[in-house]
């Protein structure tokens, strides 16, 4: 078989070995396959196939901050990023669909991310990318004057319950407003 | 009843191989130009003030963060690098559907719609979906496809491929949720149609007051997910049937959950699956 052949069957194999390993319980793969076919750089590339399932996304996530004054006097709550209600052209036209699914995809990082360094310090958690892109989205928000410094919070909210995902640091701004 | 046999795209020939990859790319350039449309009408995510700012994302790795290719990473990924390749993917689509993919310019396209949703997957940590994912896979084999000999096992070995990821794609879809309680009673539904990101109102509203209905409608979902890979071994007349409702499902996913990408990205697979069926019969 010439090169070229072999190699495109190579890939198609890997790529479709790597989805069913993907499909695996992690319990039950080696740490090694584990670590590169579910968490490698190129993890990305594996399709995940179960979507919703077995636990369906029943949670609306909200993002809220509030500023801090110099006197260390807390603001409101308000919330940003909040989607638009749905139009009648949603099944033809969705441009909100990305927004939508990168609040949800961040948020489950977020919460993820803290319950795996509940016992770190709290700079740990504060490095992380999930953490960092809500931060800078925050900062970059319309202020309430003065604002010295800024706190943001995550809410997981069904139709029956509220929940508080994360509730950050207190961040100096870089310009008091 | 004498079965479809031609189609005006690839000259006298019926149902080929040539003739199903060149409606469903089609299909899936007429998705994939949609969603780039939208992701340049809601820009602001991409800019270095979003959810998906590149200032952010470049932190996860080295080589974009700091070094040599750091630069060249803050040009392709920038807010206006970014957006310049939304616009050349979006062009390569819209290429693709004024030519009703022509076969002269198939690879080209398909090529540059693969290397930007490659990018894309590089750029953005959240936000993709089982649509892309598809997309992924379909325009990959057939950027693969082309690449290698007419008639050499490893073009038949993409057909397959994308036949298997599809059929494995339901399959897994479709046994997680059968495994699942929640999907089984019907709440999966009604949970999912309450949420603001893929929900709809007064159909949660309507199967909040009926319950059996929704539980009907998992179990239908879950059924046809997992039956799915039986389209290769069925008569054509209930593969058929499969795809049909394949369609349906879809269609109804982006009527209430506004999954519109889905429609246009799973059933585009379908006429290569439906080529391969008839091949194989």
């Amino acid at each position: 078989m010439p090169l070229l052949e072999f190699a495109v069957v190579a890939v198609l194999a890997v790529w479709a070995l790597a989805t069913v390993i993907h499909h695996v319980p992690p319990t039950r793969l080696p740490g090694a396959v584990d670590r590169v076919v579910n968490r490698g750089a190129w993890s990305w590339l594996v399709p995940t196939w179960n979507f919703f399932a077995p636990r369906p996304g029943v949670y609306n996530y909200h993002f809220l901050y509030r500023d801090v004054s110099a006197e260390g006097r807390a603001g409101r709550w308000r919330e940003i990023g909040r989607s638009a209600p749905h139009a009648w052209y949603r099944p033809l036209w969705n441009p909100h669909k990305t927004h939508n699914k990168v609040s949800v995809d961040l948020a489950m990082d977020l919460a993820q991310c803290a319950a795996a360094m509940r016992e770190s310090p709290a700079s740990s958690l504060q490095l992380t990318i999930p953490y960092l892109s809500l931060l800078a989205y925050v900062t970059r928000q319309p202020r309430e004057a003065p604002a010295h410094a800024t706190q943001f919070m995550v809410l997981q909210r069904s139709r029956s319950e509220d929940n508080m995902v994360l509730l950050s640091g207190v961040h100096r701004l870089d310009h008091a407003a | 009843m004498p079965w479809p046999t031609a189609l005006p795209l690839a000259g006298a020939d019926a149902w080929s191989v040539a003739s199903a990859m060149q409606l469903s790319v089609l299909i899936a350039s007429a998705g994939f130009a949609v969603s780039t449309l939208e992701d340049l009408t809601a820009y602001a995510q991409f800019r270095d003030d979003g959810l998906l700012s590149w200032r952010v994302a470049q932190l996860r790795g080295r080589w974009s963060a700091g070094g040599p290719l750091a630069a060249a990473g803050d040009r392709l990924f920038g807010a206006d690098g970014y957006r310049r390749l939304l616009l050349t993917g979006f062009a390569a689509a819209a290429l693709l559907l004024v030519t009703l993919a022509s076969p002269a310019l198939l690879l080209p396209l398909a090529a540059v719609i693969l290397t930007i949703l490659l990018l894309g997957g590089v750029r953005n940590v959240y936000g993709a979906d089982g649509a892309d994912q598809m997309n992924l896979v379909l325009f990959a084999t057939v950027v693969l496809y082309l690449v290698v000999p007419d008639g050499s096992f490893a073009r038949t070995a993409c057909l397959w491929f994308l036949a298997w990821q599809v059929g494995f794609g339901y399959f897994v879809a479709g046994a997680a949720k059968l495994a699942s309680p929640v999907w089984r009673s019907g709440e999966a539904v009604i949970g999912v149609l309450s949420t603001h990101c893929y929900g709809h109102d007064r159909m949660y509203q309507w199967l909040r007051r009926h319950p059996r209905v929704a539980q009907a409608g998992c179990w239908a979902v879950m059924l046809f997910e997992v039956a799915f890979p039986l389209v290769f071994v069925l008569p054509p007349p209930f593969a058929a049937g499969l795809l049909v409702a394949g369609v349906a499902f879809h269609a109804g996913c982006a009527v209430f959950m506004g999954l519109n990408n889905f429609l246009f990205a799973f059933v585009a697979t379908y006429p290569l699956l439906w080529a391969l069926v008839r091949r194989a019969g």
